[in-house]
């Protein structure tokens, strides 16, 4: 009987005990024992990568370790320290003071080293081994953890710095498309429940994850970015420019095959990054484009019928005064063609144009061609640019605006413009991204852009015959291709001052935007060169070279065939009689190609002109024209304007373009 | 003994008068048995579902580590693919920029000997290449190979000139001057050289001396080298 009444206490003590633990303190010991035994996590998956349009990485990151200390564990800060910094070749020093510091803050985590990779950390490891020391991870070394994180690296350093943009350290986009899309990459926070045993070894894992991070595919064509950044780097230098910015768009599919900007930073290291390089200003930047905005002139009144490639239009005496300004060419160039009007670059002839158009028709060609309003070209920060509505316009606005002043554009505004013609007349939205996708590959977007008519077929081919021309025998003539054909517009345009409030003309933007091939035009091509200082400083000298070199470069490496044309090196049938080819800057200045300005004549007193009603028709002079052609068929279009004011002059040594020597004897080899 | 038997007794005694039979008894022990192979069985699941999860999480770790490294060596070989780098690359190889350095080829075109081909047409295609790159002072990269192919020209012109120099000295001195034997002679007096030399001097067909060529040369090839 003893002995059962003691088994019954003995079992009745232990079921209270149970009934105690089990009912009263339940929930502290099952946190505790969920504590023992469960590690929740909390990382991020890594960013998504940035493509180009071929699938090569402009942007991806990895994954890098961060070594921490937790001094609360740490018995010996001394000891540690000085273990650490023969390992991590740090000032031990350095090292105590800031052990010993976040111990009496009892901090317990202390950065020590960052973005490592998994060798180094491996040798980390090696080197911090403790013998005798039981710990769930490495390193086997008491209060030392590793702490998983990414790194973001570019690997193409500056190439499309600044359309792809940079990240943070915590991984938040900050430019580029790292800052527009950021949503999209933003490596989405992944929740790890994991289970371990006594030993602390994980036997079981639940993962919950968000959605997670996309990869942005670019229309950018790494190979065609780098000919063209190399271009604009080499001419910036030689030209001793401030900047350059150039852009390559293609015309078919409105994609943006190359942007760049110099002087451009290395995302990889952000000390390099300052406020003059880290601005885009081919899209958030905007200059007053100059003679390459007659392009737009043109197609308003030759949208109109108030104009033709092949008709006439009297340049006078190479001086019109509107308001209370006088606009001036570089000479008395008479009755000429438009098309040679637009060759010269004659602003008499495109503010007469203008003024054929009329305020309201000018400006709303301005803003079909999309200018005034962001090109949604999916970069951050774009600029509208400026176009003032009519009612705001002063008395010579209009005349301003025709030659490229009054106005404020961006480099990619003025290549979809010219894009725009290219394309038949149909505007395509530039846009930089091709596709957003999951890393599965599965496509989540693609993008399409939009397509607007702005001008019939026969306007852009007649306006496309006008570039021609530029290129031919105008002011573009060096921004000819060997092999292929182009066309183009030269523009150089004075800056506007800031602390003179006013346009500097000590200062200026050279530009030349063109396409190519002439005939099929497949790329535009836009550069602009902010405040060239060496040499020619006009559009002409200055950005059509690099339009040619880059052309010369991208369009075979883009498969493109040279078409029907056989290139700009034709042999010349006979002697051409070349205009003064002085591009004027703006109203009443003009630009030798030795940079040396003549101070412009203003008269301020009342203007005689006659303005030409808007909505004036032309009358149409074009058989004339045709009968002497067929008279004269070798003679180029240069003396067969026809003209009855007086004519230009040509110049007393005709100087060959360099390498037709040698282009006429490789035909005649051929022949 | 008499102890036990006594107790074994007892027990069958026990067992008689309590009621319970052996075949109970049995089957107790089988229940028992079958809850502990039970509780056998489950242990040993447990901890073969243990180990497989340990075996889970570090074939999942090992994953997530070949995903990181299939990443790293991604980024690696974008890195050495970067245009930048192959420039880098091939300039540490030893390979220059062809618009600043002379070609190789024209490096060797030094050595070379005047050409096996008729003279006329060698000396058509040097001057030609001269004519042609002095044209094109841009690119300074000719220039050197011009020099070289203008002397070899120079040579050629010398070696034509001393043998027709040669002949018509040796036709004097051997045979009479008769007609004939002067138009003979007549023809083979360097007739590509002049033609050559029309092309040469500025594109216009006018007919120039050699010496005059050669001095027109050296003038174009200077002024290409400055």
């Amino acid at each position: 009987m003893i002995i059962i009444a003691f088994f019954v206490l003995w079992i009745g003590g232990i079921g209270a005990r149970l009934v105690y633990l089990q009912v009263n303190q339940h929930e502290e010991l099952r946190q505790k024992a969920v504590g023992q035994r469960r590690d929740v996590k909390q990382t991020k998956l890594l960013r998504g990568t940035i493509y180009d349009r071929n699938e090569r990485a402009l942007a991806m990151s990895v994954k890098a370790k961060t070594l921490y200390a937790d001094p609360m564990r740490m018995d010996d800060v001394n000891a540690a320290a000085k273990d650490l910094a023969k390992i991590l070749k740090k000032s031990e020093k350095a090292l105590r003071e800031q052990l010993t510091d976040a111990k009496e803050a009892e901090r317990r985590f202390v950065p020590l080293e960052k973005g490592l990779d998994t060798a180094q950390a491996d040798e980390i490891n090696k080197a911090l081994d403790r013998s005798g020391v039981r710990k769930s991870d490495l390193p086997n070394y008491p209060g030392l953890h590793w702490r998983d994180e990414q790194k973001r690296s570019y690997p193409h350093g500056t190439l499309a710095a600044h359309v792809i943009g940079f990240s943070d350290a915590a991984g938040v986009g900050q430019a580029g498309i790292e800052q527009a899309q950021n949503t999209a990459l933003y490596g989405a926070v992944i929740k790890r429940q994991q289970e371990r045993d006594r030993l602390g070894r994980v036997y079981d894992e639940v993962v919950t994850e968000k959605e997670p991070p996309k990869d942005i595919i670019l229309t950018i064509d790494n190979t065609t970015q780098y000919f063209v950044e190399q271009a604009l780097e080499k001419a910036v230098k030689q030209s001793n420019a401030k900047s350059g910015m150039a852009v390559v768009l293609s015309n078919k599919t409105g994609e943006v095959l190359a942007m760049a900007n110099y002087p451009t930073f290395d995302p990889n290291d952000l000390s390099t990054i300052t406020s003059d390089n880290l601005r885009n200003s081919s899209i958030q930047s905007m200059y007053s484009p100059g003679s390459v905005f007659k392009l737009i002139t043109y197609s308003a009144a030759i949208e109109r019928k108030l104009a033709r490639s092949d008709a006439e239009i009297e340049a006078g005496n190479g001086t019109i005064n509107v308001g209370k300004r006088v606009f001036k060419d570089s000479r008395a160039l008479g009755r000429i063609t438009f098309t040679k009007a637009m060759a010269v670059s004659s602003n008499v002839c495109a503010i007469k144009t203008s003024m054929r158009v009329g305020r309201e028709g000018f400006y709303q060609t301005v803003r079909d061609f999309g200018f005034g309003e962001p090109t949604g070209v999916g970069l951050p920060a774009e600029t509208s640019g400026v176009v003032r509505s009519p009612d705001k316009w002063f008395g010579d606005s209009l005349a301003s605006m025709s030659i490229g002043y009054e106005i404020g554009v961006s480099a990619l505004q003025m290549a979809t413009a010219f894009a725009t013609i290219a394309n038949d007349g149909v505007k395509i939205q530039p846009h930089v991204i091709k596709e957003i996708r999951q890393s599965d590959e599965t496509t989540v977007s693609v993008t399409r852009p939009e397509k607007k008519r702005v001008v019939s077929v026969e306007t852009a081919r007649q306006l496309r015959t006008m570039l021609r021309e530029v290129v031919v025998s105008g002011t573009g003539k060096k921004a000819r291709i060997e092999g292929y054909s182009s066309a183009g517009k030269t523009g150089t345009a004075w800056k506007f001052d800031e602390a003179l409030k006013r346009v500097n003309s000590a200062k200026y933007i050279s530009s030349f935007i063109g396409f190519a091939p002439a005939n099929d035009p497949e790329v535009t091509i836009a550069v602009v060169m902010d405040e060239p200082k060496v040499g020619g400083r006009d559009g002409g000298s200055v950005a059509a070279p690099v339009f040619k070199e880059i052309a010369e470069q991208v369009l075979p490496h883009l498969k493109i065939k040279p078409g029907s044309d056989d290139g700009d090196f034709r042999e010349p049938q006979e002697e051409e009689p070349e205009f003064d080819l002085v591009e004027i800057v703006g109203n009443g200045e003009e630009i030798s190609p030795f940079g040396k300005t003549e101070n412009a004549e203003e008269i301020a007193e009342n203007s005689s002109e006659e303005k030409p009603k808007g909505g004036e028709k032309l009358a149409a002079r074009e058989p004339k024209r045709e009968e002497k052609r067929e008279k004269v068929p070798q003679k180029p279009a240069a003396k067969d304007n026809g003209a009855t004011g007086p004519r230009p002059v040509p110049k007393a040594a005709k100087q060959e373009p360099a390498g037709a020597t040698r282009k006429r004897i490789e035909t005649k080899q051929r022949n | 003994m008499r102890k036990r038997a006594k107790n074994s007794d007892a027990r069958a005694a026990f067992y008689k008068d309590s009621g319970i039979s052996w075949g109970y008894l049995i089957l107790t022990i089988i229940c028992a048995c079958v809850l502990a192979a039970g509780f056998f069985f489950a242990a040993l699941q447990h901890f073969a579902t243990m180990d497989i999860g340990f075996k889970n999480s570090s074939l999942r770790k090992q994953v997530e580590e070949l995903e990181a490294e299939k990443r790293r060596l991604l980024l690696a070989r974008e890195i050495a693919l970067s245009p930048s780098e192959i420039a880098k690359t091939a300039r540490s190889l030893g390979f220059t920029d062809a618009e600043r350095q002379p070609q190789p080829e024209l490096a060797v075109a030094k050595d070379r000997e005047p050409s096996p081909r008729p003279e006329t047409a060698a000396l058509n295609e040097s001057i030609e290449r001269t004519s042609a790159d002095t044209s094109a002072p841009a690119r300074p990269r000719v220039v050197p190979a011009a020099v070289r192919e203008t002397r070899t020209v120079e040579k050629a012109n010398d070696k034509v000139e001393k043998a027709n120099d040669k002949k018509v000295r040796v036709t004097a001195a051997t045979e009479p001057k008769s007609p004939k034997a002067e138009k003979a002679a007549q023809p083979k007096q360097k007739p590509a050289v002049r033609k050559e030399s029309v092309e040469v001097a500025d594109g216009r067909p006018r007919r120039v001396s050699n010496d005059r060529v050669r001095k027109e040369q050296a003038a174009s090839v200077l002024a290409g080298l400055r």
